[in-house]
Order: C-alpha cells, then sequence, then structure tokens
C-alpha cells in the first residue's frame, strides 16, 4: 500500500537515534530534584556533588598541573581517549619509551608532555634565552632552519652514515616543530605537531618544558599573541614562532519586520559594521548573503534570525535575533467589497498581492451552499464584481463566499495555496 | 532469549525508577535519549525544543511510570507519549497548526492531484530524511510523520489533530510532494 517514498523514510528514520548528551540529562535531574524523596534526594545530590568535585579535580588536575598561567590554557589535547598517557610527567619515559612509540605505529598518537628533570636547573638558562636579544633569536633562527632540513634530508633518504649510531648513543634529538597556523582567531586552537620520525620537538611554555614525541601534537589555545621558542638537546633556541591571535568581531544588526514590499511581506535586515562578509539565516531554512538582507515570512510566529560575520582576519562571530511576525500572510485580501459603492477601488474584489506581485495564479470564488464556482480568473486585471461568471446576475449580498488561490510559481518557502472568505453588499 | 533477560532487566530498571533511584532514571534517560530525540527532532526543526520535549516527557514519565503495566512494549509506550508532547508542543506555538483554512474549506472539491508515480526514491540517509522532514509545515510534517513513521490511520490522525480526514489524506499527498520536491533540489546531487 505504502509507496517507496514512504518506506524509503520510514526505514531510514524509524531506529534513528542522536549521540547521548549528557547535559540534557541534567535538565531533567535538577526538575526531578524537587519532586524527590527527601532521602534518595539527599544521597544522590551527595553522590553527584562529589562526583563532580573528583571530575572537576582530576579535569584541572590533568589539564593545568604545572602550568599556572592564565596566558595560555592548555585547552585539549589530540587523541583525548589515551589521555592518561599523554599527560604523564616523567622525564624517565621521555628515554626510555621514544623508541617503542615509534615501532607501535601510533601516528596520530596523543601529545605526550613531559617534565623535565632539568627544569629547575635549567631555570636560569630559561631566563637567558627569553631575554636574548633579537639578533640572537634571529640567528638561531636562520641556525635551526638548516638544521632542521639536514635532520630531514638524513631521515628521507636514508643514507646519512651517523644516522644509527647517533640513534643509539644519542637518546635525544630535538627538532622544531610544525605550527598550523601562525594567525588564529581568538578561541582558536593552534596545534604545534611533531612532524619528525625520531627528534623530539621541545619548548618551554608559562615556565614547564614541553616535550612533543615524533609524531604527535599538542594544541594550545591562545587569548594573546605570543612567542615560542623551540630548543635542541642544549636548550639552544633553534627556531622560534610567532603566533598573532586576532580579536573576534562583534555581530550585529538592526531589523525591521511586518511590513508589505509589492504585495511581500518583508523583515529587512541590515547588518551594523563592515566586514568580509556577511550570512544570514532565517528560521534555520534559508540562507541569504550581504549587509543588507530582505526576507519573506508568510506565517505568523516567532523565528530566528542569525547572522554570521566573518571580519577581514577571517575570524567569526554569530548573534541571533528572534522575530514575531504578527499575522499570516494571505496575499493582503480584504473580506469585503461594494459593487455599487462610490470608491472605485472598492468596487471589485482581487487579492491586493496579486496586482502587485509578478506570479501565475488561478482565483476561484465558491458559494460555500453549493460549492458553485460563481467565478474564476487567472488575470489580476479582470477582478470580481460580485456578478456570477455562468448567469451573469449580480450573486447574492451580505453572504460569505469562499475565495481560494493557487499560486503556480510560489517563493521559496511559500504555501502555494491561499483562501478566504469574501462579502459584498 | 535475549529479549526476554532484556525485557526483565528493563522491568527491574523501571522499578527502580518508580521508586525514585536517581541512578536507575538516569539509565533510563540515557537508554531512550537518543531514539526520543530522533523522533521529537521529526516534529520540530529546532533541536533545542526537540531536547526540551523530551526532557519534559521524561519528568511525566517518572511521574506516571507506575502506571505502565507492562503489558505492551515500553518504548512503544514512551514513544507514544513523546509523539504526544511533540503534537501539544506545536499546538501551543501556533494556533490551529494542523489545519490551514483553505484545506478546510476545499479539501474534497479541490484535492491535490497527487501523482502516484512510483518513485524513485527507496534509500534515503537519515540525516536527509530529517533535514527534509523538519523542512515541512507543522502541517504537513505531524500528518507525514503520524502516517508513514508512526503507523497511524487518517482515521486516527484526524481524531489526534482535530481535523477531518480528507485534512489528513491532502496534507500527507502535499507532504510528499513537497519532500521530493526537496529532495531532489538538495540532494540528489549528494546522493548520486
Amino acid at each position: 500500500m505504502k509507496n517507496n517514498l514512504e518506506n524509503a523514510f520510514r526505514n531510514s528514520l524509524q531506529d534513528y537515534e542522536v549521540p547521548y548528551d549528557p547535559k540534557a540529562w541534567e535538565a531533567v535531574s535538577s526538575k526531578l530534584g524537587a519532586q524527590a524523596v527527601t532521602g534518595t534526594l539527599m544521597s544522590s545530590v551527595l553522590k553527584w556533588g562529589l562526583a563532580a568535585v573528583i571530575l572537576g579535580a582530576v579535569t584541572t588536575g590533568s589539564y593545568f598541573l604545572w602550568f599556572n598561567n592564565d596566558e595560555v590554557k592548555i585547552s585539549e589535547m589530540i587523541n583525548a581517549s589515551n589521555r592518561d598517557g599523554s599527560t604523564e610527567l616523567s622525564a624517565e619515559k621521555e628515554v626510555s619509551t621514544d623508541p617503542e612509540n615509534k615501532s607501535d605505529g601510533n601516528i596520530i598518537a596523543p601529545i605526550e608532555i613531559e617534565q623535565s628533570e632539568k627544569q629547575e636547573s635549567d631555570k636560569n638558562k630559561n631566563v637567558v634565552l627569553d631575554s636574548k636579544t633579537k639578533g640572537n633569536t634571529a640567528q638561531h633562527s636562520t641556525q635551526s632552519t638548516k638544521e632542521e632540513v639536514k635532520t630531514h634530508s638524513e631521515y628521507v633518504a636514508g643514507q646519512v652514515p651517523n644516522t644509527p649510531d647517533e640513534n643509539k648513543v644519542v637518546a635525544e634529538k630535538f627538532v622544531a616543530g610544525h605550527v598550523s597556523t601562525s594567525t588564529a582567531c581568538e578561541g582558536e586552537s593552534i596545534v604545534i605537531s611533531n612532524q619528525d620520525k625520531k627528534g623530539k620537538v621541545k619548548f618551554q611554555l608559562n615556565g614547564g618544558w614541553i616535550v612533543v614525541q615524533p609524531g604527535k601534537s599538542f594544541v594550545l589555545k591562545p587569548t594573546s599573541s605570543m612567542e615560542i621558542a623551540f630548543v635542541n638537546e642544549k636548550e639552544e633556541v633553534i627556531e622560534t614562532a610567532y603566533f598573532k591571535i586576532q580579536s573576534l568581531p562583534s555581530a550585529n544588526f538592526n531589523f525591521e519586520a511586518n511590513i508589505f514590499e509589492e504585495g511581500l511581506p518583508v523583515t529587512i535586515c541590515e547588518a551594523y559594521g563592515d566586514y568580509a562578509s556577511y550570512e544570514w539565516s532565517f528560521d534555520d531554512e534559508l540562507k541569504r548573503n550581504g549587509p543588507e538582507v530582505r526576507h519573506h515570512f508568510f506565517e505568523k510566529g516567532d523565528y530566528e534570525i542569525i547572522l554570521k560575520v566573518v571580519d577581514r582576519n577571517g575570524c567569526e562571530s554569530t548573534t541571533t535575533k528572534t522575530v514575531r511576525i504578527r499575522d499570516k500572510y494571505n496575499l493582503m485580501a480584504v473580506d469585503a467589497f461594494k459593487p455599487n459603492g462610490s470608491d472605485s477601488r472598492n468596487r471589485t474584489f482581487m487579492p491586493y498581492s496579486l496586482t502587485e506581485r509578478d506570479v501565475k495564479f488561478q482565483l476561484t470564488i465558491v458559494d460555500p451552499i453549493d460549492n458553485n464556482i460563481v467565478f474564476s480568473s487567472s488575470d489580476a486585471n479582470n477582478a470580481w464584481d460580485g456578478t456570477d461568471q455562468k448567469t451573469g446576475k449580480m450573486t447574492p449580498s451580505n453572504k460569505a463566499y469562499m475565495w481560494k488561490v493557487q499560486i503556480f510559481n510560489p517563493l521559496p518557502s511559500e504555501r502555494p495555496i491561499y483562501a478566504g472568505t469574501i462579502v459584498h453588499n | 532469549m535475549k529479549q526476554k533477560v532484556e525485557n526483565d532487566q528493563l522491568k527491574e530498571l523501571i522499578q527502580r525508577c518508580v521508586s525514585h533511584d536517581r541512578i536507575a532514571q538516569e539509565q533510563l534517560f540515557k537508554l531512550f535519549y537518543g531514539k526520543m530525540m530522533g523522533v521529537c527532532l521529526r516534529y520540530t526543526k529546532d533541536r533545542d525544543r526537540a531536547q526540551e520535549v523530551v526532557q519534559e516527557s521524561f519528568i511525566k514519565i517518572f511521574d506516571k511510570l507506575d502506571e505502565f503495566d507492562f503489558k505492551g512494549s515500553f518504548e512503544g509506550w514512551v514513544r507514544r507519549i513523546m509523539v504526544n508532547a511533540s503534537i501539544d508542543a506545536i499546538r501551543k506555538r501556533n494556533r490551529q497548526p494542523f489545519s490551514t483554512d483553505e484545506e478546510y474549506m476545499f479539501n474534497d472539491s479541490y484535492s491535490v492531484q497527487e501523482h502516484d508515480f512510483d518513485d524513485d526514491i527507496t534509500k534515503i540517509k537519515a540525516e536527509h530524511a530529517m533535514e527534509a522532514i523538519q523542512q515541512l509545515s507543522p502541517a504537513y510534517q505531524t500528518v507525514f510523520n503520524l502516517y508513514v513513521i508512526e503507523n497511524y490511520s487518517h482515521k486516527e490522525i484526524a481524531q489526534i489533530l482535530d481535523i477531518n480526514e480528507g485534512t489528513s489524506k491532502s496534507n500527507l499527498a502535499k507532504a510528499k510532494q513537497n519532500l521530493r520536491k526537496i529532495l531532489s533540489e538538495k540532494f540528489v546531487k549528494i546522493d548520486r
């Protein structure tokens, strides 16, 4: 009985599931809280409270264990599933697990943050490094580029006489990290990855050393522009990377609704500010671009208008406003006319919008008593004057007739059929 | 046999919920959240609204859980509550959302001609199907959902939505027409 389309929809949606969202439970839980029996309430509150505390402690503990600075927040780590391994703080591990890690083939393995034993003793050196003059840094970076190139060619080409020796004897070799981007918007992540096969990447962040193992990455979310210096095994700077953090734009707009233009209901939206691009979304449906846009809402109700702007740095911002459409659009039709009245504009009936809009339509007037069609027209200039088209006689007055308009080329999201009642005297 | 075990586990879980065991309640919520979001999303295009309906319904479900007699399917029972709550939510937002006046007056003499060509659409990705359904107006969307996915008859739909059977039929036809249009405009390129 049911056709293909119905079956296709039923099959794909009958068991459709959305991934679980633990936050969804919180609202239910808090509402239930008000109703719950005191005993269970107390115990569960305790349980959940404790759980929250522990969770909080674990999270902050592992994320901010040794960065106590606001400037840089280590927000996420690539491949969080392996988080346990990723936050291990052991200097021994750094040396010993290195070759094993490679053989495991963990190509997109979690980052490894390691607190070097040297940290304490190196502090003085760090200070020195940080305060180095620009000239010095430049020198270092050129030096490092050479070094990096050399390292790469060594491993890629696979020749190189002294590589095996180096591997066995010197366990540690450091290269500069690869930086995903040098400019980012506020709130965006920057990934520092180690694309080398053997060498590690080491740099200082907020007074602590971070070591990224080969093939792994480190993610940071800087809140302001900053510089990172990669160092070699002697903790000499081999390359520096500067991140420019762009501040976000703030999208905002003004709108005017419940007005009509050329027979259509329009909502006019105008964005404030000068941006590279503007994208509007009306009620999750239609997207429009440009600083000033017009949209037709045909139905009564509250709708969301979302504006997304992207500034010239590529940073984006979004804002949402709700517009209330007071009336359902019904072609701006009147509900009464006077065939013998003095005002010529009011002697015939034709929904006003049809005279303004360029649409193909069919207007039908029906007598509700016998369903008899008394008039039909597909020309906006041919309006109903109250006579029955078949007999040519005036229809009885003070009686409600029904009109229906079928639009053959409706606008997107416009319904194709309109209807209403009309009375004449 | 497996079904039986699962049923017993579910029964036990439900009984624990009846005695206000918060852990059990969360488990039950977790068990049905995904599917019920899937149900409610079909009745609104707004994820937050769907989630609100799911949440409020669960509060109702926990409240009325002792009335469940284990005779029918529990999931079916939950699903019906979700569907009814979704319809109520649409009612709250719009006045007379299920019957646009034109259909009231013209439902028989001007029924939409449905070309019952056997659709060449036989398989749709769930995400696409969902997106397409969400674009329908509430009147079409609700009838389509109730008839096609919830398997109600036009007579039952007419009662639930307080419309007449003709309107239900014509809304279904129009819903399908619109869906074909949406699918052909939006997804054909992706699917092929």
